[in-house]
């Protein structure tokens, strides 16, 4: 009787093998079209962390070579630019001027109806590596992951407005969903008369406000800011702008283009903003000493001033890296138009009854827990 | 199948072969990253990588080729983050194309190399197409797209030989 030989069956059965191993290889890579987003596996894990390093080694040189050709081969329109930029600078301080009055104006009337801040959360700095690849979809990887506390569904924002959500965590890096994703949505409103809407990502350039009927009254030019609803971003963060608005009569919808007022091509530093519990905003109270500097010396200036009295971009402002020796007003005269959506809640503001409509009847009771008009018994 | 199941891995491939493609696709890799997003118009987002697999599917053994193409379509799917499996399959299958034909054609003739890597290029921009078609969108976006995607597959084709050159194997002519 022959003996099993292993070494000849192995032999014999490599083309079998192979083929099983290359499907199985095959489908598990397809099968990652199909996960809901969480922490990346094993495998992903391994490749995000050991690539990356080059990856971002290359690209600083590669910024410092293009910094270089920017320094020293494009002097020649300096001259011109300076001149330009001096022109907005003091057309900027001007502004800034008027921003401080309306800053101080808007404390006094914060304090008066005690608005709490809804989006009043901590925030970690993060450093973009990488751009989508292909540069046909729209996804970026930043520095930031599961050790730094980052999970998926964190919004991200920056300065001017909001980037997109984390979508899967590797141990030190994270990958983020933009906006102008097609897989993205975000409830979203229109800041001038609170139009409720689904923002959808179109292309590398805009977005979609989609599911607004056709009769509601959306201008070009109307700011869109986040619902607060959807569970992922907080409420009042700017969006985008209309762009263009598209209205066919046989439609129920009418279809609105949507310019986002980041620059999501041109990122580089963004904030993640942490979820404290199970809500998104954090009570003053847990704020650390540290992050509210600016909110002190509000008080010490003006011992009527309560603490939780500060605008709710304020920590997103911060964690920014200003310099320091910039004054508080200027610093936070960036983000005052998130503020908005907040002061704007009087009745005036939502004529047509175009929120009710667009609002389901659980509202109320979503808005409440923000707590954005709790009133208070005593003003001082 | 059969063709790689049957080859070996590792005959031809030194330690400086290895070290040189290694670089090579790091380099190229790079360049992707930082070099093509930024590019203004979709329609000039290449894919650098394939012409690279076109050069390991005639240097490389079949196995270590279809592996090496894996392993980097793996990588660049991971950093893209959406339709996995898109450039393991397009890589893989471009080695396995350039070795099925390796018989019939001399692949160092450029005109050869780009009617490849053309061919492999439109395989994938089709294959975008479809994936970004899957949102409902207008005529005209629709187009854009797909004329973009046109453009990016001749495009490819275009730098096809400048890519592969620096992978080619001078002493290996036949």
């Amino acid at each position: 009787m022959r003996f099993f030989n292993t070494g000849v069956w192995l032999r014999r059965m490599r083309g079998a093998l192979l083929i099983l191993v290359f499907i199985s290889a095959f489908l598990y890579i397809f099968s990652l079209n199909f996960r809901t987003s969480n922490k990346m596996d094993v495998l992903q894990r391994s490749v995000t962390e050991t690539v990356s390093l080059p990856i971002r080694l290359f690209g600083r040189l590669f910024s410092s070579l293009e910094q270089y050709f920017k320094d020293y081969i494009w002097l020649k329109n300096l001259r011109g630019e300076n001149e330009s930029l001096k022109r907005e600078i003091a057309e900027l301080q001007s502004r800034v001027t008027s921003y401080q009055e309306a800053y101080v104006e808007n404390q006094r009337l914060r304090r008066l109806l005690d608005f709490k801040t809804s989006t009043m959360a901590e925030t970690i700095p993060a450093q973009v590596i990488v751009h989508d690849l292909t540069g046909w979809f729209q996804t970026l990887m930043v520095d930031k992951g599961f050790r730094d506390g980052i999970a998926s569904d964190m919004p991200v924002v920056n300065d001017e407005g909001v980037i997109g959500h984390v979508l899967d965590v590797s141990d030190r890096y994270s990958r983020v969903l933009l906006i102008t994703d097609q897989g993205s949505a975000v409830d979203a409103i229109d800041q001038r008369n609170r139009v409720r809407g689904i923002l959808c990502g179109k292309d590398a350039n805009g977005c979609l406000l989609k599911y607004i009927r056709g009769n509601l009254d959306i201008k070009e030019g109307d700011l869109v800011i986040t619902s607060g609803k959807d569970g992922i971003y907080p409420k009042g963060l700017r969006l985008g702008v209309v762009h263009a608005i598209y209205k066919d009569p046989v439609d129920l919808f009418q279809k609105i283009d949507v310019k986002p007022l980041v620059r999501l091509s041109a990122l580089e530093e963004v904030l993640i903003i942490k979820r404290v519990g199970a809500g998104l905003g954090v009570e003053e109270e847990d704020r650390p000493a540290a992050a509210q500097p600016e909110a002190q010396s509000q008080i010490q200036a003006n011992p009527a001033a309560q603490p939780h009295a500060g605008p709710a971009t304020k920590p997103v402002a911060k964690a920014l890296a200003k310099p320091p020796a910039k004054p508080p007003a200027q610093t936070t005269s960036k983000a005052k138009p998130q503020l908005k959506p907040q002061t704007q809640t009087n009745p005036k503001s939502r004529p047509q009854g175009q929120t009710k409509q667009q609002n389901r009847p659980r509202e109320k009771s979503q808005t409440a827990p923000q707590g954005q008009a709790k009133p208070k018994p005593k003003v001082d | 199948m059969k063709m790689i199941a049957s080859g070996s891995l590792t005959p031809g491939i030194t330690a400086g072969r290895i070290i040189k493609t290694t670089l090579y696709s790091l380099f190229l890799l790079v360049l992707q990253a930082h070099l093509i997003p930024r590019l203004p118009y979709p329609a000039l987002r290449v894919d650098l990588l394939i012409p690279l697999m076109f050069a390991i599917g005639v240097e490389w053994p079949p196995l270590a080729g279809v592996l090496w193409a894996g392993f980097w379509g793996f990588v660049v799917d991971n950093f893209s983050g959406e339709f996995w499996g898109l450039h393991v399959g397009s890589y893989t299958i471009t080695v396995c194309l350039v070795n099925m034909a390796s018989e019939r054609f001399d692949w160092r003739n450029p005109a050869y190399q780009m009617g490849l890597v053309g061919l492999c290029a439109l395989g994938q921009s089709i294959a975008i197409g479809l994936f970004l078609s899957f949102v409902p969108m207008d005529v005209p976006e629709l187009t854009s797209i797909w004329l973009g995607l046109g453009i990016r597959t001749l495009l490819s084709v275009t730098i096809a030989p400048f890519l592969i050159y620096p992978m080619l194997n001078p002493r290996n002519t036949i």
